[in-house]
């Protein structure tokens, strides 16, 4: 728990902090140095969590099917009727 | 005797030779119903016909106990082939049946739905809660589909801030299944991921039946982390639906229930920022009427006054410059002018060993010698009190 200074934290974590320094904020009964070392350090993760933000731009990574899957459970028993991959029958 | 079997070996190696048969060890069957009996426990024993041949079969009391057979009656029945060893009797024990009316589709349907939630995939409890804020969506689709399209329409206008881990599959086809449990495997292995969405575009039941298979229902169950389904119209249920976490009635709803709204929660930040503002902004005046009041009930005639208020108006001015975003902010400013703040507190310089002496008939504040007479009655304050003294 410390200033919020973990690079690696998610918008998520952050978010739940600054609702809670919100909510001790609110609370009052503090005194002055700690109130505003509270709104301080809010202040600083509302600056962060609106960067995120600012700067999304959605991307799309595609991943690929290992290709030695065979698909776990099977439905039925087609198997024994598998294609052999042959050539086109002709139409006729 | 050499050659020669007991005959329980023989309906053993009968036994085991269909128990081995992949076919005979789960099939539907159809056919009428005749030399229907119900035994004292409830157990349902009949026969089903076909054409010139009828199959012995016995449906359990525990299972589809709803279900009333009556000869004549034309059923599809799901089950396995076996040997009822005292007699040595091919017997068809049923775990399932349907009218032959309701259609393959709808008996397979019902079949594996009350199956899976007998086995505890749909439970309550296990459906997972959604991340309010999923950095990482996996996405479970086929990319040629429109449903695909509806989906990064919404998540770009809602949640850009998410990346999508896309893993493409057939919807619909004799593959699909397959596919589909593939991809959601292959997701599962991903780290970071937050949620996924299953989804596919609306179609005819048959266009959905990947979805309502075992297969993917057992893949999606598997899952380390929530899954949405959108699949088809709001009308259609597939088993798909049952198991996940969340059903959206559409692929575009799924993406929504997924993720949350980036303008709601821009609004939110600015409000939560707002009110630490609003509080702070408070604090910090009452700090300052403090340090007012307590200059004032020190002493009345203070030299200049008016210095101590503009000093405390100046700390107050730029710490709300501060709170109000205007200046850049910064940690040690907020420190410093608390302290700075503190400092100007009359009292503060009790703490370190100063006393205040005051007049006890006019209480005056006594700066000088020279306004000291031998005799005279003063109270002297220190950090913890006050008390009386004589000068000599």
């Amino acid at each position: 728990m410390g200033d919020g200074a973990d690079e690696t934290q998610t918008f998520e974590a952050l978010y739940a902090q600054l609702e809670d320094k919100a909510r001790l904020l609110e609370t009052g009964n503090l005194p002055l140095e700690a109130s505003l070392k509270l709104y301080e350090e809010g202040a600083a993760l509302v600056d962060r969590l609106q960067a995120v933000l600012a700067a999304a731009e959605l991307r799309i990574r595609t991943v690929q099917n290992r290709s030695d899957d065979t698909g776990g459970l099977v439905e039925d028993v087609g198997d024994t009727f598998d294609d052999d991959g042959g050539e086109w029958e002709d139409e006729t | 005797m050499d050659g020669v079997l007991p005959v329980s070996a023989v309906v053993t190696y009968l036994q085991e030779l269909l128990g081995a048969d992949a076919l005979l060890s789960e099939l539907w069957v159809v056919g009428e119903v005749t030399g229907y009996s119900r035994s004292q426990v409830g157990h349902r024993y009949f026969n089903l016909r076909d054409g010139d041949a009828s199959l012995r079969s016995v449906l359990f009391r525990y299972n589809v106990p709803e279900l009333n057979l009556k000869n004549g009656d034309r059923v599809i029945a799901r089950g396995r082939v076996g040997i009822y060893r005292e007699r040595g009797e091919l017997q068809f024990v049923c775990n399932f049946a349907r009218p032959e009316g309701v259609g393959i589709l709808a008996a397979r349907f019902e079949e594996l739905r009350l199956r899976l939630e007998t086995e505890g995939l749909f439970a309550l409890e296990r459906k997972r809660p959604l991340p309010p804020f999923p950095m990482r969506i996996g996405l479970v689709t086929s990319t040629a589909a429109a449903a695909y399209a509806d989906i990064r329409t919404v998540l770009e206008r809602r949640w850009p801030v998410a990346e999508v881990v896309l893993a493409a599959a057939s919807v619909q086809g004799a593959e699909a299944p397959a596919e589909i449990a593939a991809a959601l495997r292959r997701l599962a292995e991903e780290p970071g991921l937050d949620v996924v969405i299953v989804a596919r575009g609306g179609g005819s039941p048959e266009d959905l039946a990947a979805f309502n298979s075992e297969t993917v229902a057992r893949a999606i169950y598997g899952m380390p982390v929530p899954v949405v389904s959108g699949i088809g119209h709001e009308t259609d249920v597939t088993i798909a639906d049952y198991v996940a976490d969340l059903r959206a009635p559409t692929p575009s709803a799924a993406a929504e229930r997924a993720t949350p709204d980036m303008a709601e929660v821009a609004a939110r930040l600015r409000g939560l920022d707002r009110g630490m503002a609003t509080v702070a902004r408070h604090a910090l005046a009452t700090a300052a009427g403090r340090v007012f009041a307590e200059a004032r009930l020190l002493d009345r005639t203070a030299p200049r006054p008016e210095a101590l208020q503009a000093d405390v108006r100046a700390v107050i001015a730029d710490m709300e410059a501060m709170v109000s975003g205007r200046l850049e902010r910064g940690r040690q400013r907020t420190e410093a002018a608390a302290t700075h703040l503190g400092a100007l507190n009359p009292y503060a310089t009790l703490g370190r060993g100063f006393a205040i002496v005051q007049d006890a008939k006019t209480g005056k504040v006594v700066r000088s010698v020279k306004k000291v007479k031998p005799g005279a009655r003063l109270s002297v304050s220190v950090t913890d009190g006050a008390f009386w003294t004589e000068v000599s």
